[in-house]
């Protein structure tokens, strides 16, 4: 007879990768950002909640699997659109007029303010509900001892998790947009005398950022019920995924599973055999960080070392 | 404008912000020409080549190229229909690797093969960067990253190559091998250049014509010749390093 506790873990494990998954999607999008546009951009998280908000009421129309197709490319749209919107009215103008890295941060809060405000504006004058899920199909795949269970919000955050990352990888070293990325990252004045249009590269930048955190932002609510401040709540996770990542897209990756298990798995634990409440487990999810950065304090993955590993 | 002209300027003025650094500058670069612009330190000789590509201000004047008038294109516009720029600093993409480089100089070019075919121009000019492929620019020695800097400009075949002071901070053996290679350079990609050096005296030797720019105005102009045997200006900036 396997012990319950077992099947508690596992159930850990299952919750963990989800979330962790979810974690390092969110990173991907703001590490993306933050290597082409060198803007830490608080306001990112608030795309997540807009795009969640938008496949719900879409999919409130709707039903079956092309509810959550639909669901999904909303939530990609809408992400990708405030995410453009927002360097356009914003960030744009400000970089143009020579805002250094700490002042676009700082305006960035308060793009974030303004977004997040006005959702909650909208959400308390139109009388919407409360908090809000997408009105699409959920099913369980498998369970195990009847405590775990894999769902189709498990498998689609994992896979949507992996197989951006992989897309962004392959975008970033494989492609010429990708290449162009880099290079108006590495320098704008040259990219521009080498033929790049600096601002088609940036608008990109923006839309595909954009609708990565769209998309995060409805594999969430498709677990959890999401209201105007979810976004702004799983700020410090994704900050904390992409800086353990050390701003590199696998890195993402880890990190925001490594977050998620730790989360998960060893709040479980720590509650089992210590009694202590799981209510703890952020503080849990942020001493990983701290260890990991202890060890290793350019991320799990170093950025540099791409550099290093190829020096003659 | 005269039909034989790459590049012609009248009276440009030009700088950065509300800064008027280089005025009343009237040069032209014939086709098949190299051109060498030279004067002593501060004298404008970087903003002039900046102002004409777009990068520093134009404050007034006419540019044009091939007859053309491009004085307020951008720069990614000017790369499009033909000219070069190599800079004098931040003049490689340090995060990339050279071959990456060769590529985003080659950025314009949407055919995959064309493509392959500049990159092996570009090895057969600089032979050493065929071994430095996958190394990252910013990991190079000063004298490699001059080459893949010449190199990025080279890959869209430019008909009008800007290049500012390509030999500065190279050891002597190697600048002069730099120099040499614009031989190389105009046969294969056909170019006329326009060369900006702060050691006149071997600019001139190979250039055709040349320009002297003292305090942002062109104080002489002549072939290479004329201008090196000028005792006037020989005191001026050909002195120690004659």
């Amino acid at each position: 007879m396997v012990s319950p506790l077992v099947y508690g873990a596992v159930k850990s494990v299952f919750d963990g990768l989800l979330v962790g998954s979810l974690y390092g999607l969110m990173a991907l999008g703001l590490t993306l950002i933050f290597r082409v546009t060198r803007i830490a951009n608080f306001a990112y998280a608030e795309y997540l909640t807009y795009a969640g908000y938008a496949a719900a009421f879409v999919s409130a129309m709707l039903s079956g699997v092309t509810a959550f197709v639909a669901a999904l490319l909303t939530a990609a749209f809408v992400g990708a659109i405030i995410s453009l919107l927002s360097d356009e009215l914003a960030f744009k103008p400000l970089w143009l007029r020579g805002a250094d890295s700490l002042t676009l941060l700082v305006a960035s809060m308060g793009v974030g303010f303004v977004l997040r405000y006005s959702l909650m504006g909208m959400a308390v004058f139109e009388n919407w509900p409360l908090e809000i899920q997408p009105h699409v199909p959920k099913s369980i795949l498998f369970t195990l001892g009847g405590i775990a269970y894999f769902s189709t919000a498990h498998a689609a955050a994992i896979i949507a998790a992996v197989a951006t990352s992989v897309f962004m990888h392959w975008l970033f070293t494989r492609t010429r947009t990708g290449k162009a990325m880099r290079a108006t990252a590495s320098n704008p004045v040259l990219a521009r005398i080498s033929g790049i249009n600096i601002y088609y590269v940036r608008r990109i930048t923006w839309l595909l950022a954009g609708a990565v955190g769209g998309v995060a932002g409805f594999l969430y609510s498709y677990r959890n019920p999401m209201n105007p401040e979810s976004g702004w709540l799983m700020l410090l996770w994704i900050f904390s995924a992409a800086i353990m990542g050390g701003f590199t897209f696998f890195g993402s990756l880890i990190s925001g599973i490594i977050l998620g298990l730790a989360e998960n798995l060893v709040a479980f634990f720590l509650y089992q055999f210590f009694g202590i409440s799981t209510a703890y487990s952020p503080v849990i999810a942020l001493a990983a960080l701290v260890v990991v950065l202890l060890f290793k304090p350019e991320g799990v993955i170093r950025l540099e070392t791409h550099m290093l590993r190829k020096r003659v | 404008m005269t039909g034989n002209r790459v590049l012609e300027t009248r009276k440009l003025r030009g700088g950065y912000g509300k800064m008027i650094i280089v005025d009343d500058v009237d040069i032209y670069v014939e086709k098949g020409e190299i051109v060498a612009l030279v004067g002593p330190n501060g004298s404008g000789k970087s903003t002039l080549l900046k102002t004409i590509y777009g990068v520093a201000k134009v404050f007034g004047g006419r540019i044009s190229f091939e007859g053309r008038d491009v004085t307020y294109l951008a720069p990614e516009e000017k790369t499009r229909i033909g000219m070069g720029f190599v800079p004098q600093t931040e003049n490689v993409f340090p995060d990339l690797t050279v071959e990456e480089n060769l590529e985003m100089g080659g950025y314009l070019i949407k055919n995959e093969r064309k493509l392959r075919e500049a990159i092996e121009m570009v090895y057969s000019i600089f032979p050493q960067l065929r071994d430095l492929r996958h190394v990252l620019a910013g990991a190079l020695s000063g004298g490699q990253r001059k080459m893949v800097a010449v190199g990025r400009a080279l890959m869209t075949m430019p008909r009008l190559l800007l290049m500012d002071e390509p030999t500065a901070g190279l050891a002597p053996k190697t600048a002069l091998e730099l120099l040499d290679k614009l031989v190389d350079i105009k046969r294969e990609t056909n170019a006329s250049i326009l060369i900006v050096e702060q050691h006149a005296r071997r600019a001139l030797e190979i250039s055709d014509r040349g320009y002297v720019l003292v305090s942002g105005r062109i104080a002489a102009e002549g072939t290479g010749k004329e201008i090196l045997s000028r005792p006037d200006l020989q005191a001026l900036f050909l002195g120690k390093h004659g």
